[in-house]
C-alpha cells in the first residue's frame, strides 16, 4: 500500500487522503464534461451541414445529468477546501506537513475550479 | 412585547431616512457614478483598473460588492464569512461582462497570486489600490479559536494575541506593497480602508492614531513623501460594512459588536467612504 503522507498529524493525514480521493473524482467529472462538450459540438456541426448522426440534445441531457450529480458534491468540496485552508492559515504544523498540505490543496482547488468551469459550459 | 428603544434615537433615524427619501434621486445618481468609476478599467495599461488587496477576512469581497453596487449594507443581511478560494472573479449584476478581481488574502495563497499583481502595479495596470485592514479583526472561517496556534487556554488572552498578530500582518502587507507603489509609473492613489468599525468603536482614538501616526501611518507617510503629491495620493477611511459580532466560523463569539454603534454610525461611515471615493474620482479627472 502506498503511504499517502508521512505526516503524523491526524488532521493532515485525513485531509490529504480526502483531497487525493476527491481530486481524482473531480478529474473524471471534468473529463466527462469535456467529452460531452466535444460530442455536442460535433453533433451541432453535423446538423448544420445537414449530416446528422446524433441529436445534440442527447449530449445536453447527459451534461445536465452529470451537472446534477456534481452539484451534490460541490458544496462539500468547497467546504473541504475552506476548512483545510483555514487550518493552514491559523494552526501549527511542522514544515513538511505544511508544505504537503499547501501543495495538495493547490492541486485540489485547481482541479475543483476547472471542473466547475467545465460543468458551467453547456454544449452548444 | 414592548420594544425597548430610545425615543430620541428613533426620531433621529426617522429624520435621516426622511432626508434620504427626499433626496433619493440625487443620492442614487451620485452612487451610480461611484459604482461606474469603480468598475471602469480592465487592468491594462490603457485602461488601468482598481486593485483590492488585504489579508484574509478583512472584508475585501464585501467592499468590492459594495463599491460595485451589488451589495447594500443597509438592507442586505450579514452573511456568514466564507473564505474566497483562489482569485475571486465575479460579474456585476447589470453588466456581467465586467469583472472585478479580488485576490485571496490567506498566506498560503499570496505567493501564487500577489506577485503578479505587484508587478502589474509597477507596470501601470492599476490606477488605484484599496488596501483593506480591520485593526486585526480578521474573520476566522471554518476553524475553532481553540485550534488556533495562539490559543493557550484563555479566550480573552487568545483574542488579544490574535488581534496583535493580525495587525502585524496588516503592516507586513503594507510594507510588502510599498516598494511596488514606489516603483509604479503614472498617477496612482492608495486608499487605506479600516473596516469593522462596529467592533473597535470604543478604541476609535487609538485606532486613528495607529493608522495615521503609528507604525502603519509612518510607513504610508514615508511613501507619500517619496512619491510626491502630484502623482500619488493617499486617503484613509474607517467604516463598518456589516454590523456583526466577531464570531468564528463555528459560531463562537469572540467579541460582541460595540454598544452604542448603531445604524446611524454605520451610515455615516459608509457615506464618508463614498465621499472619499468621489474625491479620488475628481483627483483622477484633474490630470
Amino acid at each position: 500500500m502506498i503511504e499517502l503522507t508521512a505526516s503524523a498529524d491526524p488532521f493532515a493525514r485525513h485531509a490529504i487522503a480526502l483531497m487525493k480521493e476527491y481530486e481524482a473524482k473531480l478529474r473524471k467529472y471534468r473529463k466527462r464534461a469535456q467529452e460531452n462538450m466535444g460530442r455536442a459540438k460535433q453533433a451541432s456541426g453535423q446538423a448544420r451541414t445537414g449530416v446528422r448522426l446524433t441529436d445534440p440534445v442527447v449530449f445536453v441531457r447527459q451534461h445536465q445529468a452529470l451537472s446534477q450529480q456534481f452539484d451534490k458534491l460541490k458544496p462539500a468540496m468547497l467546504s473541504l477546501a475552506r476548512i483545510i485552508s483555514q487550518k493552514l492559515e491559523h494552526s501549527e504544523f511542522d514544515e513538511l506537513t505544511r508544505l504537503e498540505l499547501t501543495l495538495r490543496l493547490a492541486e485540489f482547488e485547481n482541479t475543483l475550479r476547472t471542473t466547475i468551469q467545465a460543468m458551467a459550459t453547456l454544449p452548444a | 412585547m414592548e420594544e425597548k428603544t430610545s425615543g430620541g434615537a428613533l426620531e433621529a433615524a426617522g429624520e435621516a431616512f426622511d432626508w434620504a427619501w427626499k433626496h433619493r434621486d440625487a443620492i442614487l445618481k451620485r452612487l451610480k457614478s461611484i459604482f461606474s468609476w469603480f468598475r471602469s478599467g480592465d487592468g491594462t495599461e490603457k485602461k488601468p483598473g482598481i486593485l483590492l488587496l488585504g489579508a484574509g477576512g478583512t472584508g475585501k469581497t464585501t467592499l468590492a460588492q459594495l463599491l460595485a453596487g451589488n451589495f447594500d449594507c443597509l438592507v442586505d443581511p450579514p452573511g456568514r464569512y466564507e473564505e474566497s478560494i483562489g482569485v475571486e472573479i465575479f460579474g456585476l449584476k447589470d453588466d456581467p461582462k465586467v469583472e472585478i478581481v479580488v485576490p485571496p488574502g490567506q498566506h498560503h495563497r499570496r505567493e501564487s497570486t500577489w506577485n503578479d499583481l505587484h508587478a502589474d502595479i509597477v507596470a501601470g495596470r492599476f490606477r488605484g489600490v484599496i488596501l483593506i485592514s480591520s485593526f486585526g479583526f480578521h474573520s476566522l472561517g471554518e476553524i475553532s479559536y481553540k485550534d488556533h496556534r495562539l490559543y493557550q487556554g484563555n479566550k480573552a488572552e487568545f483574542l488579544d494575541a490574535y488581534l496583535a498578530a493580525q495587525r502585524d500582518d496588516e503592516l507586513a502587507v503594507l510594507r510588502q506593497l510599498t516598494p511596488h507603489l514606489q516603483a509604479s509609473r503614472g498617477r496612482l492613489w492608495l486608499l487605506s480602508v479600516v473596516t469593522k468599525q462596529d467592533l473597535w468603536w470604543p478604541q476609535q482614538t487609538q485606532v486613528e492614531e495607529y493608522y495615521r501616526d503609528g507604525d502603519y501611518g509612518a510607513t504610508v507617510q514615508q511613501l507619500v513623501s517619496t512619491k510626491g503629491g502630484r502623482d500619488f495620493r493617499h486617503e484613509l477611511a474607517y467604516a463598518s460594512l456589516i454590523i456583526n459580532n466577531f464570531v468564528t466560523g463555528r459560531q463562537e463569539r469572540l467579541r460582541p459588536n460595540a454598544e452604542g454603534y448603531d445604524h446611524n454610525e454605520q451610515v455615516k461611515s459608509v457615506r464618508h467612504l463614498f465621499q472619499i471615493a468621489e474625491a479620488l474620482m475628481s483627483w483622477e479627472a484633474n490630470q
